[in-house]
Parts: C-alpha cells; sequence; structure tokens
C-alpha cells in the first residue's frame, strides 16, 4: 500500500491522498472517492477515511480522500458558483484525479451527512460515477415508521421508569413534546451547517434517476434518523411507489451514533462498505485502456477485488 | 501566506515510519524569524485542532516564520494505525520533523509549539537533541495522564448514542476512546505519566499558554525555572472553546490565542 500526495481540479488547489493497492494486488477497474463529512478535513470523523482508504487498497480499489474547496487544506474556490454546485465539481475533479492515475474505469463514491447528499448530486451530475455510499442521508419518515416509533417510546424500559418517577413526584409530562417531535416527518436538520433535506419526492425522484441509470446504491443510517425510521421496512413505506426501492440496499441499525464512535461500529461499516464494492466488482467491465496511453505499462491488468484476502492481512 | 500559496505537502521520516507534512514557506519581503514547527494534540482533540493550526501556520509564515505542521505516524495522513502510537512515538516523530524543518530552511533557530499532548511529547523530546528549540509554546500541556485518561473517557461514555459503559474511576484501561484506539503503549505511558520529569533543560524559552491556572501548571513552572528556563506566561480562559463540543463542525478560531503566539515568536530573537 502506497499513497500519493494529489493537487488537483481547476489550478491545482484541491489537496489529495491517494491510497494505491500493492503491485501484488492487481488493479481494480472501481477507484474509490471519499468526500468530507461536515467540515471535518479528509480524513473523516475518528479518521474513518483513512482506515476505509487503507482497507479498500489491501482489497485491491485505490481510494481517494480530498478536501473540497473550503475545507480542511483546499483553499476556497474563486469560481462564481454556489456551494451545491462548487461541491459537484469538486467531486468530479477529484474522479478526473483517480482515473488520470489509476486503472479505475469507474467510481464510487461514499460520503457521510453532507458527505452524501454531494455524493449522490455528484452522481447525478456524473455518468462514471457507477456506486454509491450514503452515509446517514436524507432521510424521511411515515406513517408505519412514527407508530412504531411511539410504541417503541411508550414501552421502553426507561421511558416507563421515567413516566413511573414523574407520576411519583407528580411533575408534568412531556408527551406533548414527544408528540410534537413525532407529528412531522422532516429530515433531520444540521443546526450548523443548515442541512436541510428536499421534499421526499425530489429526493425519491433524483434516486429513481440514478437507479434507472442503473448506479448501485447502498444507504445505511444510524440513530441519527432514530426519530424518523429505525428499520429497512420504514424506508419502504416511506419510499413506496417508488422502483427504486427494490433496487437499493438500505441498513439501518439505531445501535450506531452517526459518527460510528465506537470501535465496533466502524468495523461493521468496514466490513459492510467492502463487501458491497466487492459485489459491484464482479459485474465491473474488464478494463479496457489503449496501449499507448502513457504509463500504461505501469497499470496492471484488473482484478475483481478480495475480500478475503482483505480481511486475512488487515491491521487496521 | 494564503493556501493559494506555495504550500508544500510531503511524506517524511523512515520507511515504515512515514509522517505527512505540509510545509509553509515564510512569505517573500519579510525579514526572517525563527522557524516554527507545530506539534499537534492526538485523537479527537487533533481533528478539532486541525483548521485553526492551518490557520497559525499560515499565519506565522505571513509574519516571516516557515512552519511545518505535521500528523503523527498512526494519525491523520500518516502513515500507520492509530494503535502503533504512543508518547515514545510523538516524540520520536517531533525529533524527525524538527530535522526535516532545520533541513528544509536551514534557519539557525527552530521555535515548537505543542498543543495539548503534543505540548507534552515536544518539552520531553527537547531535552534530547543537541541543538532542540530555542523556545517552546506550551499550550494547554496535558501533564497528567491519568487525569487525561480519565478525561477522555469520560468524554467517551457521555458521546451521545453509543453503548460504552462510564469508565471506571479506579483507572481501569481503556482500549478505545472517541472513536481512537488507544495502544497499550500508550495508555501505560500516560497511566504513568502523573507530571513531567525532565532531567536535562529542554530549551531557553517557554511561553506557557493555559486556559487557566492550575497547581499542575504551577509544578511545571517550578520544575522549567529549577532548570533556568525563561518562562512566559499567558492566560485566556475564553479561547479554550477551541476544544468544546459546541465547537465542533464550526468555524470557531480562538483568533485572540494566535494573535498571541504569533506576536510572542515575532519577539523570541
Amino acid at each position: 500500500m502506497k499513497e500519493k500526495i494529489l493537487k488537483f481540479g481547476h489550478d491545482k488547489s484541491l489537496l489529495g491522498l491517494l491510497t494505491q493497492p500493492g503491485r501484488d494486488m492487481g488493479a481494480s477497474s472501481i477507484g474509490v472517492v471519499l468526500l468530507n463529512a461536515g467540515i471535518v478535513h479528509r480524513i473523516g470523523p475518528h479518521r474513518l477515511n483513512v482506515k476505509l482508504a487503507r482497507r479498500l487498497a489491501r482489497l485491491g480499489a485505490p481510494a481517494l480522500r480530498f478536501d473540497q474547496s473550503g475545507l480542511g487544506d483546499s483553499p476556497p474556490s474563486r469560481a462564481a458558483v454556489g456551494y451545491e454546485q462548487q461541491a459537484v465539481n469538486d467531486v468530479s475533479a477529484a474522479i478526473d484525479a483517480i482515473v488520470a492515475e489509476t486503472a479505475s474505469t469507474s467510481v464510487v463514491l461514499v460520503g457521510m451527512c453532507s458527505g452524501a447528499d454531494n455524493a449522490y448530486k455528484t452522481a447525478l451530475a456524473d455518468e462514471r460515477v457507477t456506486g454509491i455510499v450514503l452515509l446517514d442521508p436524507y432521510a424521511y419518515s411515515s406513517r408505519e415508521a412514527q407508530f412504531d416509533i411511539a410504541l417503541r417510546k411508550l414501552f421502553s424500559l426507561e421511558k416507563m421508569k421515567s413516566r413511573f418517577t414523574r407520576i411519583m413526584s407528580s411533575e408534568k409530562t412531556t408527551s406533548a413534546a414527544d408528540a410534537e417531535r413525532l407529528s412531522t416527518s422532516p429530515a433531520p436538520e444540521d443546526d450548523n451547517n443548515e442541512r436541510v433535506a428536499p421534499p421526499l419526492h425530489a429526493f425519491g425522484r433524483d434516486l429513481q434517476i440514478l437507479s434507472d441509470r442503473n448506479v448501485s446504491i447502498l444507504m445505511l443510517y444510524t440513530n441519527y434518523v432514530s426519530d424518523l425510521l429505525t428499520r429497512k421496512r420504514h424506508f419502504d413505506h416511506a419510499f413506496a411507489g417508488f422502483g427504486f426501492v427494490q433496487k437499493v440496499d438500505v441498513d439501518v441499525d439505531p445501535s450506531i451514533n452517526h459518527t460510528y464512535t465506537e470501535l465496533s461500529a466502524q468495523e461493521k461499516l468496514f466490513e459492510r462498505v467492502l463487501s458491497w464494492i466487492e459485489e459491484r466488482s464482479r459485474s465491473e467491465p474488464a478494463l479496457d485502456r489503449p496501449d499507448d496511453r502513457e504509463g500504461a505499462d505501469a497499470i496492471p491488468k484488473t482484478a475483481p477485488l478480495r475480500v478475503r484476502k482483505y480481511r486475512q492481512a488487515s491491521g487496521v | 501566506m494564503s493556501l493559494e500559496g506555495c504550500v508544500q505537502a510531503f511524506h517524511f521520516g523512515n520507511d515504515g515510519q512515514r509522517c505527512f507534512g505540509q510545509f509553509h514557506p515564510a512569505e517573500a519581503g519579510n525579514r526572517v524569524r525563527p522557524a516554527v514547527l507545530i506539534c499537534g494534540p492526538i485523537g479527537e482533540e487533533g481533528i478539532r485542532a486541525h483548521r485553526m493550526l492551518r490557520i497559525l501556520a499560515e499565519r506565522l509564515a505571513a509574519s516571516g516564520s516557515p512552519t511545518l505542521r505535521f500528523d503523527y505516524f498512526g494519525t491523520g495522513d500518516s502513515y500507520g494505525d492509530c494503535g502503533d502510537l504512543s508518547l515514545e512515538t510523538i516524540q520520536r516523530d517531533i525529533l524527525c520533523a524538527h530535522e526535516e524543518l532545520v533541513d528544509m530552511t536551514q534557519a539557525a533557530r527552530v521555535v515548537w509549539i505543542g498543543l495539548r499532548l503534543g505540548a507534552t511529547g515536544a518539552l520531553v523530546a527537547a531535552q534530547k537533541p543537541a541543538r532542540g528549540p530555542a523556545g517552546i509554546v506550551l499550550w494547554d500541556p496535558v501533564l497528567n495522564g491519568q487525569a487525561y485518561l480519565a478525561e477522555l473517557a469520560r468524554a467517551h461514555a457521555s458521546t451521545p448514542g453509543i453503548g460504552a459503559a462510564a469508565p471506571s474511576p479506579n483507572g481501569q484501561q481503556i482500549h478505545e476512546a472517541l472513536g481512537f484506539k488507544i495502544s497499550p503503549e500508550l495508555w501505560n505511558g500516560l497511566d504513568d505519566m502523573n507530571s513531567i520529569h525532565l532531567k536535562r533543560k529542554p530549551t531557553k524559552r517557554a511561553l506557557i499558554l493555559t486556559s487557566g491556572a492550575t497547581t499542575q501548571i504551577a509544578n511545571l513552572e517550578q520544575t522549567l525555572e529549577h532548570l533556568e528556563v525563561v518562562i512566559d506566561k499567558a492566560y485566556d480562559p475564553a479561547e479554550a472553546n477551541w476544544n468544546s463540543d459546541n465547537a465542533m463542525n464550526s468555524y470557531f478560531i480562538p483568533n485572540q490565542t494566535i494573535n498571541t503566539l504569533v506576536e510572542a515568536i515575532e519577539g523570541w530573537r
């Protein structure tokens, strides 16, 4: 495994690190781009992007982590475009970079929270993206979900204890506040970066466009959205009527927190993402590059990703 | 210097222990001042400090100090796993980065700025080289390893939405904190560190920059005075906010502290 520092994008201002598989691994036709989460710099919360990039490299897939304009060590862009468009431009520039530097012919984007938003928006704009991994993307509730969640809260041991204590101490209950919190179903907003979810039908339409284009989609939800959905069927209910529901992979795990703080949660994440990407690699077309391309000799033939080997070699 | 300038990102150090660094050359037109090595904190604190240390490096470079910031082996963008980190590797990497900075700048004088555990590592490491730092800034140094571990364990256990139990008050070993592995070597090193013991004079001059006066800071001052280190002090409780939960995922920058640091180093002639 080797890491190469890259400066790319307009006027070479974006900073990234490309993790490359060892020469003995055989190159994957899939490259992975890891996006900023919130304003955390390119290493990601708890260094998740570094750990994931190195595991992907052990699997045979190159991975590029980088800072978008104005984040980490990349300066703000001088382009006269808004944040959302700039983010898409930056991720596309990262795709240019990983395609130029490796044998990758298709790209999977991995993004958490605002990074998930930028990942799917880039996928809509850039057809080189064949897969997206969205960690806590926009979430929407449904009547079924609200019923399940209210029921769970009603009978949760902690709530019962709390209710008993309140009765004994003659305090007012907060059930009205609880009901209010559950009464509507917008995705959570981030107080700091004003992450506001689009209407459900708009997000659903975008996912449908990607699904129709055969973009593979993995969506992993944590307890960050536990007031909106706690099971995969809640997601299915929310997007009932959209055909993509049958094609996307959705996991909901309320035992995990938003940034995967616990090492055991990180392990689960890595296993899930690596297995999913390995599965995608089996259906990728073989590398087809002109022989006279500069540096073509250095690019090994593509090979399917090998999770088993990764597991044996993993030390991170 | 702005980021658009010629900040150089590179790897340095021995094979198998390569660190990631970013060098901010001194801005042209300014009188050359001491080179500065920034020794950052680790773990969650390292992530929280990233932006302000980048801005500090830019400000120092603009004032005439070529500045190097870097990640310890096993942290940030450096090679290695979090489990490779220990107090010894932090000190080793600080010395390696110091040599790299001297090589790059040919600077006659280098000042180290250490933050949290980076300050602790800098102070101990500074005893070792023949030509060590001309001065050290000790910015909220970790002076009691056991208290630091307990603080990490408490913060970890109180993180919303995780299943970790509260740590035992009797110093039970922790293996992870706030998303990062704590190696047995790091835990043992911190658990054994209930104060800073220095055998040699680490530097001629130190600036102690803290958010408040404590007994441990007073003990540190005594230790340094005993070794004839000239001590400057600056206290600013409000500026400790960079490490608060509220500052996470925000653009909070302790400008007053950064000004203090830049001015102090300009004055260290």
